[in-house]
């Protein structure tokens, strides 16, 4: 017996039969090979399925058993033909869509990151990136499980990781250490550099052998502890040295200068309250825009929502849609007032120290001056400050220390 | 008399080798599906159908299935399948 399907596909009918001698005709049918189903019988009728093909095989047994027969149905694709004749251009079409849709989803379309707290979306697109993962590739050409290992490696915060597809989306699942446990580094051996030039007015060491002194004067770049620990014998001299990472608060009083012009003349949008909207389609790399009359402004605002088409929850396709909204704006300069620029300069200047608090830089003395020029007016200022200093700088080369223990 | 000695030959001898004896005694095989289907191999022909009875000649007897919305889901050179709401099977001998 074969299946629904394939009766479908050679095309069968539904006949009624009626006569005195049916059950004859049933038994002669199977005689001769021909498969019958769905007999049933209401009132005086007969009614059963035949293949398309084997009903013409019959019509000699209707006639030996007196039989008469009426097809009631025609069913599968054979007789669909005419139809479709009339309509090859809508059913080519369809065709060609199921072809570029099985095509369209062989490749990756969408990805999305799942899990990551610490690390954010664009690093991930950025190891992605790296590891030549991109929209538009297919998707036999990504080893998973490499991709994987790599992720876990590359991001040691990384604890597991899944990637997968569902549809044409790529699925990227980490789980990040929840427990904030200090990442144990490599000694790998560093010196404290200064990063400023100035006098030294602190110094705390926890690590290293400390090469300045409160009230010393140091230069760009010079060290201020020392990674390399000498190790002295019972003679007292040095036999080796023990490399750490140098680590200490140190900070230097130092000179910041500050300086700020403001133009009298400034830009400011004006909104004329005209707009136009206009939707667009974008596919393999061609956008196309619905046109939109009246269109030309010379300075507008253009804010464009793009969604991208989604079958069936996680089948992306490479087609995006959306809406452009245009608001025409004009430039109009005007004119600030001196009181209005002192203003904005002190204001700015504030926020400017008040930054330089949060960052733990104390300021001792500043010299403030405010003067115009030819186009505005511009602030000047001179700090003194005490700030924290000392850079971690790989050690390339040991400063030989004295020979004998101070 | 003699087909039924001969049916008990076949049917020994079937017993003997473990061979099944619809193929030796050309017996006709009913294999039922719960209250609602049937199987039927090895069988001459439909004699009657209404969608209360169902009389399939067999090789040396008649079967009947009485029931209610009797119908032939699909009828074949090799076997037969009935559906319905199957009250009774009866054997009809002679």
């Amino acid at each position: 017996m074969q299946n629904k399907w394939t009766w479908y596909v050679k095309g069968y009918l539904t006949i009624r039969l009626h006569g005195d001698y049916v059950e004859r005709f049933f038994n002669m049918c199977r005689m001769h090979d021909i498969f019958l189903w769905n007999i049933k019988k209401e009132e005086k009728d007969f009614y059963c399925s035949i293949a398309a093909k084997d009903y013409f095989e019959t019509i000699p047994l209707l006639k030996k058993t007196k039989t008469r027969a009426n097809v009631i149905h025609k069913n599968g694709i054979p007789f669909y033909v005419p139809f479709m004749k009339k309509r090859v251009l809508f059913f080519m079409s369809l065709i060609l869509c199921l072809a570029m849709l099985y095509l369209v989803t062989d490749y990756i379309w969408a990805i999305e990151f799942i899990g990551n707290l610490q690390i954010s979306n664009e690093e991930l697109e950025d190891f992605l990136e790296e590891e030549h993962i991109f929209y538009g590739m297919k998707k036999e050409a990504l080893d998973c499980e490499a991709t994987e290992k790599r992720l876990r490696s590359c991001f040691p915060i990384v604890t597991w990781t899944s990637i997968y597809f569902e549809g044409t989306k790529l699925y990227v699942e980490v789980k990040e250490n929840e427990k904030t446990e200090p990442v144990i580094e490599e000694i790998q051996g560093t010196n404290l550099v200064a990063t400023e030039a100035g006098t030294i007015t602190s110094i705390i060491t926890r690590n290293g052998v400390p090469k300045v002194k409160i009230g010393d004067v140091v230069e760009i770049g010079q060290v201020l502890v020392d990674g390399s620990v000498p190790i002295y014998d019972e003679a007292q001299s040095i036999i080796d040295y023990q490399i750490y990472n140098a680590d200490a608060d140190v900070t230097i009083q130092t000179q910041m200068t500050y300086r700020e012009q403001l133009e009298r003349t400034h830009p400011l949008i004006q909104y004329t309250g005209n707009e136009h909207k206009s939707i667009f389609m974008e596919a393999f790399g061609y956008h196309i825009e619905s046109p939109v009359l009246g269109r030309g402004f010379q300075g507008c605002e253009r804010i464009t929502q793009k969604h991208q088409v989604c079958l069936l929850e996680n089948l992306y396709l490479p087609i995006y849609y959306g809406n452009i909204c245009e608001k025409e704006y004009h430039l109009q300069y005007l004119e600030y007032s001196e009181e209005e620029m002192k203003n904005l300069l002190n204001d700015n200047f504030e926020k400017f120290i008040l930054c330089l608090h949060e960052k733990g830089v104390q300021i001792i003395e500043k010299n403030v001056k405010i003067k115009k020029y030819n186009k505005g007016m511009e602030l000047n200022a001179n700090l003194s400050v005490i700030k924290p200093t000392g850079e971690e700088v790989e050690i390339t080369e040991i400063i030989p220390g004295t020979d004998k223990k101070e | 008399m003699w087909k039924e000695e001969i049916n008990g030959i076949g049917e020994r001898f079937a017993e003997a080798y473990s061979i099944p004896k619809d193929v030796v005694a050309n017996a006709t095989l009913l294999h039922m599906i719960g209250k609602s289907e049937i199987f039927l191999e090895n069988f001459k022909g439909i004699i009657s159908y209404t969608c209360h009875e169902i009389l399939v000649k067999g090789h040396d007897c008649k079967y009947c299935i009485s029931g209610n919305g009797l119908m032939i889901a699909y009828y074949s050179n090799e076997d037969m399948k009935i559906s319905g709401q199957i009250q009774e099977v009866k054997i009809i001998r002679g």
